[in-house]
Parts: C-alpha cells; sequence; structure tokens
C-alpha cells in the first residue's frame, strides 16, 4: 500500500511541476507583454510595442499546451485521488467554479487580442487587453492555489482539528459539521476504508441526513488570510520564475548580437529585481502565517526536533531573537498530556502522536530543503541587486555581454530551484496528511491500484505537450531573425 | 441540502446546457477536421483544408473551453457520479485522456504545417483523427454506463469491475451512432465551406455524399442503440416511445429531421435541387441536438438506469454543501455569457477572419 501511495503521490508531484512549465509562462508571459506595452507608450517606443506582442505569443503558445497539461494533471487528481472529490463538492467547489470564469476571461480575450493586434491603433486598448487577460491568468492562477492552500490551512474547521491535536490552531469560524466530519473520520479509521468508497453510498446519504451537510459557507476558503497571503507568494514567485525564463531569452538574443534588446532586458531584469524585493516581504508573512497555523510545518523548516529560538525569525517576527518555538517534544508533550474531549470509540489520542512521529521522519529532508531555498533565494536577491544598480548605468553591459548573460542564467536557475524547492517545502511540509490534520493520502486514494499503463500515459502526454510547446515555441517566436 | 433538493431540475439545466453547446461544437469540430483531411490528402486542395481546419480550431477551442466547464460541474455538482466513474470507468477516461493528449497538440500542429505538406503534416492529420475519436471513444463509456451499469458492483461500499465495464452491450452501438453524428454533422457542415471557396457542383456535392453516407451510419447506429435500449434499459425505450414525455417529440422530431437531410441530400446529388447553405448548417446540427436530448431526458427522474427502474438524480447529487441557488446561479449565468463572447470572438476572429492581419 505504501509504496502505491508513494507512486501516486511522486506522479502527483510530477505532473504539477511539469505542468507549472507552462503556467509559469503564461502567468510571466501576459504580465510582461502589459510591462513592455506599457512602457511603450511611456517612452513612445515601438520596440516595446513589438516585444510586448512577442510575449503574448510566448503566452499564447503555452496557454494552449497548459490547457493539455492541464487537463491531464486535472484527470490524473480525479481517477488517481478520487477522494478528494469531497474536498472538491464542498471547500474547493465556489473557487474551482470561479476559476472557470476566469479561464474564461483569458480564453475569449486571448484570440480578440492576437487578431486584433494591428487592427487597434489605440495602444491603450491594447493595454486594457492585456490587463483583462493578465488578471484573467492571474485570477486563474490565484484560485486554484487557494484550494491548495486549504488543504494547507484548512479554514473554516474552527476547532476541530484542535480536538484530535491539542497543540493545533483555530482554523477560522467552525463552518463545517464537526459531528459528521469526524464520523467519517471514524468511518475511515475503524474500517480501514479510503474516502472514495463510502462517497456515492447510501452511507453517505444517510449520515449527511442523520447531522446536515458537511459545510455551511462555500465561501470558506476565500475567507482565508494565510490562502491570500499564500496565493500573493505563489503568484509572485511564478512571474519572478516565468519572467527570469523569458530574460533568459532575451539575453540569449541579446549575446547574439540583438543589441535593441539590451534596455528592454534591463527593465525586465529591474521589474523582476524589485519582485524579490516584494517577495522577501510576502514570505516574510507567509512565514508568520505558518508559524500560526502550520505549527508541525514550521517545526520541520527550523529543523526544531526540540523546541527552541531561531534567532532571525525571533527577531523578524516577535522582535526578539531568544524567542522559543515549540518543537516536535512540545507538540508530544501536550499531546500526550492531553485528554480527548471527542465521544468516539476511535483513539484519537494514538493516532495524533503517530501522526507527530510521522511528521517528525520527513523534518530532516524539510529542513534540508528549505535550507538551500533560503540560501540560494538570497543569492537571486544580491543579483538582483546588481540588475537594479546596472539599470542606472546600461552601459556597463557594452563590453560585458557573456557576463551579464552569465548573471541571468544564475538569476534563472537560482528563483527556478527556489520555486521548485518551495512547492517542495509546501507539499511535505504538511504530511503525513493530504488536507492538514484532516486527511491521509491514503484515506483519498482511488480504488483502483495505480498502474504502469496510468504512469506512462500522465507522464507521456505531460512530456508530449510540453515537448510540443517548445518545439511550436521554437517555430512559430524563435526562428525570427530580429524581435525587434 | 433542502434547497438543492428541490431544486434538481435547475442542477439538471446547468449540466444539460453546457454539454449540449460542448456536443454540438465537439461534433463540428471532428467532423471538419475529418473533412479538412479528405481536402488535403484526398483531393490535394490546401485552401479548402486550410479553411476546414480552421473551423475545426475553432471549434476546439470553444469545445475544449465548455469541456473544462463540464468536468468543474460535474466533479462539484454531481461529485457522487463522478466518484463512481473515476473509479468504475477508469479505463475508459484513461482511453479519452490519451485522445485528449494526441488531439490537442495535433490539431494545432496539424493546422500550422498545413501550407508546407509533407510526412509531418499527414502523421499530424492522423493524430489529430485518431486522437479526436478516442476521446468518444472514452467519454460514450459513461454515457453507456449510466443507461446500463456493466461493471457496478456495489454502490456501498464502491466496488466495481473495471474490465467487465468494457464489455457494456450499449457501447458499441452507441459510438457508431457517435460517429455517424460526428461525420454527418462534418460533412454536411463542409459543404457551404467548400461552396464559399467558388468551386464547381463536383467538389462539394463530394461533401454531400459523403455526408449521406455518415447519415446512413447515423441511422444505422441508432437503430442499433434503441434496439440495445429495449433490451437492457427499458425505462429509457418506453419513455422514447410515450407521447407523455417530452423526450418523445425530439426523438420524433430527430427523425423527421434525419428523414428531410437525407431527402434534400438525394435531390441535390441527382441535380433536382440546390439546397440552401443554412439548411447544411441547421438540419445536421438540430438533429444531433434533438438525439442528444432525447437518450438523455428520457432517462429522467433518473441518472443511471437500471433496465425498468434506476437511481434518481438526487441520489448522484453533492448534498455535503449548503449553497444557494442564487450564488451558483448567478455564477454560472457570468461563466456562459463569458463563453458566449468567447464563440463569437473565435467565431469572427477564426472563421470568418474578420481581424484578419
Amino acid at each position: 500500500m505504501n509504496s502505491i501511495i508513494g507512486n501516486a503521490l511522486g506522479l502527483s508531484a510530477l505532473g504539477i511541476y511539469l505542468h507549472a512549465i507552462s503556467i509559469a509562462l503564461v502567468i510571466a508571459g501576459s504580465i510582461i507583454a502589459l510591462l513592455f506595452e506599457i512602457l511603450s507608450i511611456i517612452r513612445k517606443d515601438d520596440g516595446y510595442h513589438d516585444l510586448a506582442y512577442i510575449m503574448m505569443k510566448f503566452s499564447i503558445i503555452a496557454f494552449a499546451f497548459g490547457a493539455v497539461s492541464g487537463t491531464i494533471v486535472e484527470f490524473g487528481l480525479v481517477q488517481v485521488w478520487s477522494g478528494f472529490l469531497m474536498i472538491l463538492g464542498t471547500y474547493g467547489l465556489f473557487p474551482f467554479y470561479i476559476e472557470l470564469l476566469a479561464f474564461m476571461i483569458e480564453a475569449g480575450l486571448i484570440a480578440l487580442l492576437v487578431y486584433g493586434w494591428k487592427r487597434f491603433k489605440n495602444r491603450w486598448i491594447h493595454v486594457a487587453l492585456i490587463s483583462a487577460i493578465a488578471f484573467g491568468s492571474n485570477l486563474s492562477g490565484a484560485l486554484i492555489m487557494l484550494v491548495n492552500s486549504w488543504m494547507n490551512v484548512p479554514w473554516g474547521t474552527g476547532e476541530l482539528i484542535r480536538l484530535i491535536y491539542p497543540w493545533a490552531p483555530v482554523y477560522g469560524p467552525d463552518y463545517t459539521n464537526e459531528a459528521l466530519l469526524l464520523k467519517i473520520k471514524e468511518l475511515l479509521i475503524l474500517e480501514g476504508r479510503p474516502l472514495t468508497e463510502i462517497l456515492s453510498g447510501e452511507v453517505m446519504n444517510r449520515l449527511v441526513s442523520e447531522y446536515g451537510p458537511l459545510l455551511e459557507n462555500p465561501w470558506a476558503a476565500f475567507e482565508s488570510f494565510y490562502g491570500w497571503v499564500s496565493v500573493g507568494h505563489q503568484l509572485v514567485a511564478t512571474i519572478i520564475t516565468g519572467g527570469s525564463w523569458y530574460a533568459l531569452l532575451m539575453a540569449i538574443r541579446y549575446l547574439r548580437g540583438e543589441d535593441r534588446l539590451l534596455r528592454p532586458l534591463q527593465d525586465l531584469l529591474l521589474f523582476l529585481a524589485v519582485l524579490m524585493v516584494v517577495q522577501g516581504v510576502i514570505g516574510h508573512d507567509m512565514g508568520v502565517q505558518v508559524i500560526k497555523y502550520q505549527p508541525t510545518k514550521f517545526a520541520m523548516i527550523a529543523g526544531l526536533e526540540e523546541s527552541g529560538p531561531d534567532p532571525i525569525v525571533g527577531l523578524t517576527t516577535f522582535g526578539d531573537p531568544n524567542y522559543i518555538f515549540p518543537g516536535f517534544d512540545y507538540f508530544i508533550e501536550v499531546t500526550k498530556n492531553s485528554s480527548s474531549h471527542l465521544n468516539s470509540t476511535v483513539d484519537f489520542k494514538e493516532i495524533a502522536l503517530n501522526d507527530l512521529y510521522k511528521a517528525l521522519e520527513y523534518l530532516p529532508l524539510v529542513f534540508s530543503l528549505y535550507t538551500l531555498k533560503i540560501s540560494l533565494a538570497v543569492l537571486a536577491g544580491l543579483v538582483g541587486l546588481v540588475f537594479m544598480y546596472t539599470w542606472l548605468r546600461p552601459s556597463l553591459w557594452f563590453r560585458r555581454r557573456r557576463l551579464m548573460f552569465y548573471l541571468v542564467v544564475f538569476f534563472s536557475a537560482a528563483v527556478t530551484t527556489v520555486s521548485s524547492l518551495g512547492w517542495a517545502v509546501r507539499e511535505l511540509g504538511r504530511k503525513p496528511w493530504t488536507i492538514y490534520g484532516l486527511f491521509y493520502p491514503e484515506e483519498l486514494i482511488s480504488l483502483v491500484e495505480l498502474n504502469p499503463v496510468t504512469i506512462a500515459i500522465v507522464i507521456g502526454g505531460l512530456l508530449l505537450s510540453l515537448g510540443m510547446m517548445v518545439i511550436t515555441i521554437y517555430l512559430v517566436i524563435w526562428r525570427r531573425s530580429r524581435w525587434i | 441540502m433542502e434547497e438543492i433538493e428541490m431544486d434538481i431540475e435547475f442542477f439538471i439545466w446547468i449540466t444539460a446546457i453546457p454539454l449540449l453547446v460542448h456536443l454540438a461544437f465537439v461534433h463540428i469540430n471532428l467532423g471538419t477536421s475529418v473533412s479538412s483531411f479528405i481536402a488535403k490528402y484526398l483531393y490535394r486542395d490546401d485552401r479548402l483544408a486550410k479553411k476546414l481546419a480552421r473551423v475545426a480550431v475553432a471549434g476546439e477551442f470553444v469545445s475544449g473551453t465548455l469541456g473544462t466547464v463540464l468536468t468543474v460541474i460535474l466533479a462539484g455538482i454531481w461529485t457522487p457520479l463522478m466518484n463512481v466513474a473515476a473509479n468504475i470507468l477508469y479505463i475508459p477516461l484513461l482511453i479519452a485522456l490519451v485522445g485528449i493528449v494526441f488531439r490537442l497538440p495535433s490539431i494545432g500542429g496539424y493546422w500550422y504545417t498545413l501550407d508546407r505538406g509533407g510526412v509531418i503534416n499527414l502523421i499530424f492529420g492522423i493524430l489529430m483523427i485518431i486522437g479526436g475519436f478516442l476521446i468518444p471513444f472514452g467519454f460514450r463509456y459513461i454515457f453507456a454506463f449510466i443507461n446500463y451499469p456493466v461493471g457496478l458492483e456495489s454502490l456501498d461500499p464502491l466496488r466495481g469491475n473495471i474490465f467487465g465495464a468494457l464489455m457494456n452491450p450499449l457501447f458499441p452501438p452507441l459510438y457508431i451512432l457517435t460517429l455517424g453524428s460526428v461525420l454527418m454533422v462534418g460533412f454536411t457542415v463542409s459543404v457551404p465551406i467548400a461552396r464559399s471557396e467558388g468551386y464547381n457542383k463536383s467538389v462539394d456535392n463530394r461533401f454531400v455524399f459523403y455526408g449521406l453516407t455518415a447519415t446512413l451510419l447515423f441511422v444505422i447506429g441508432n437503430i442499433w442503440f434503441i434496439y440495445g435500449l429495449s433490451n437492457y434499459s427499458g425505462f429509457i425505450f418506453l419513455n422514447l416511445l410515450s407521447a407523455s414525455n417530452p423526450a418523445f417529440y425530439t426523438f420524433l422530431l430527430m427523425w423527421i429531421l434525419i428523414i428531410t437531410l437525407m431527402e434534400i441530400m438525394v435531390l441535390e446529388l441527382r441535380g433536382a435541387v440546390k439546397v440552401n447553405n443554412k439548411m447544411y448548417l441547421a438540419i445536421p446540427i438540430m438533429a444531433m441536438l434533438s438525439m442528444e436530448f432525447s437518450y438523455d431526458y428520457s432517462r429522467f427522474p433518473y441518472f443511471v438506469v437500471t433496465g425498468e427502474s434506476g437511481i434518481e438524480a438526487t441520489f448522484f447529487l453533492n448534498i455535503s454543501i449548503s449553497a444557494g441557488l442564487p450564488e451558483i446561479g448567478g455564477v454560472f449565468l457570468a461563466i456562459m455569457s463569458m463563453a458566449v463572447i468567447s464563440m463569437v470572438g473565435v467565431y469572427l476572429l477564426i472563421v470568418r477572419r474578420y481581424f484578419e492581419e
């Protein structure tokens, strides 16, 4: 069973990473196109206008292939983790439902922009259309991430999780039917069933009839402050990462002698460097939220097997470098000393302890990944400072094209690695749960065992769409002799 | 929960509307992509092939976005049904996924390389058609399943035989019916497109002939499917023949439309009349929609039919959430409004080349 769960988790992770490539190109592409189009108006320079068109073309090609990889990931999610349908039908329903609207805005306006690019003479119409598309793509990404954030911090479950795990905080208002959810958990634990087994049957209908609906407020995920901070953090990371790839492509062409690209490239690098600063601020808020709502994850990323200080976080968060953060020893002690308030045949105390020991196993890995992530982020930030300084002195690069190219390569590689590590920490940090404090992966898995055919189809499909995206970009955009 | 149970029809309609629009565009895009391939490789007519491919791409764009809408509606509103499908129909869904994987990139590739032709274009074209027809091959199993749930052993706990589900006797006629329907719509829609290129009569008459052949396949598929329903899904069969059920009238309409279509195509091939372009657009699409509506509506109040009886739609409704109709309806209206804007935009910009540079 463990290997099946492991394979399913690995497949989902790989699927998301591969899909994220096109997502980063779409989201960053529309934002950068907007930046260049605005600059074309401010500086009255058609070169920026042409470049904005190229960026939109990138974004549109990535959107088309992203739709393919998104479908594969979506099917993978439903087919491999069919128990997740309960979350999709409750806490995730309105975010996904409104995401459709964002997707429609994006899809509907993209054709209009491309085919009308030369027809609309007024540049502000371009700005308005690109803004709407950028809004659509960012909103679409934001709402999907909002559901993922809910999986990290199940907002609207009130004190429910605390009833099982005494160290856990209160997760917002009590919109969840505690009695029903606990009954479902009892069924899953006592009978060792995955959720999917009971989702379509009389048992579920009888439980809902007896206890009432699971969720009272369908907007619960939208009310989570953690959720929105997390969305901001992810979106900025996506724009920086995707933007760095565009910068890399521009740097390659600049290196090959397209001198007119230098100024726009420097503008883009400045924009990315500013975003790095913004990300620092949001990242701090993200950290505060993690401390507050994901205590075990924070203990993992800070390496706190034992409670103790984390001088930097203590100073920046509480103004005290000696502030003692709770570690796993504290969580275990609190759990051992707690008396259960739950009227249940299930020994939730033992389960809570076991979960802590399982989470503890992830500590070395999460701690290492997080440390590497922060180190690389600092280095990328320093390179960002160089980009800021040289924006004021563009002539510095005239005889240092290769140096500039290497710096962009490093920056791009660093921020891509940071984003990838960040996602890994996000996903591994909430283990052993898939829904923090509520459901384990084995409770959400499908009845059909994951098999090599499914793995081959999902991975093969994703690689095919990714490969075709690269080929299309090469044929449609890259082969042009000059971009501006 | 009470609200949701009371308004089951509302949820059925917000599923049915995007489904019918989605299916209409699926028929157009699958059918015209076959026509385009024929124009390119049988008649060596690049200009017509490109024009037909453009319609196919536009149709793919719209049907793809509406397909996404449907997936979320099915997963979010008909959650228990989706849960059954995800597990019991695991293999058909995987087949549909393979189809999507091949279809979407290859239709773009086919369109893009159409001017240059060569082996790459041919490969894209073949993948486009195979991928395209694999998608309904997978999804039509869901329709066959809800008419006759082969493979489902128990709902509580959910148990089934994923290989047994492939043996559904209603699937082969339904798939043949779908092939006939897709090709009928595709070929007949291609007639006015071929005419707009200003060809002589022999060129667009080829598509009339193909359309007639596909309509015959559609008729055969229908008869076979109805025979299958009479054996395995008596409830649907009786409803189709019952004048008290609205499906009876749409079923009748479908046959009237089909007979009319076949008649005008025969007359046109004999040179007796010149059929108006709008007839070739409207009649097959209306016949297809009547067919879909009849076979789906005749299932209600059940969602999964088990012979003479069935499992009611309310059983498969997501009752785990308290969401008011105004909220769900409001967002749905906004989504469909954007879908309409998207469809009009795509039609103007790609099909009519309104903004062509």
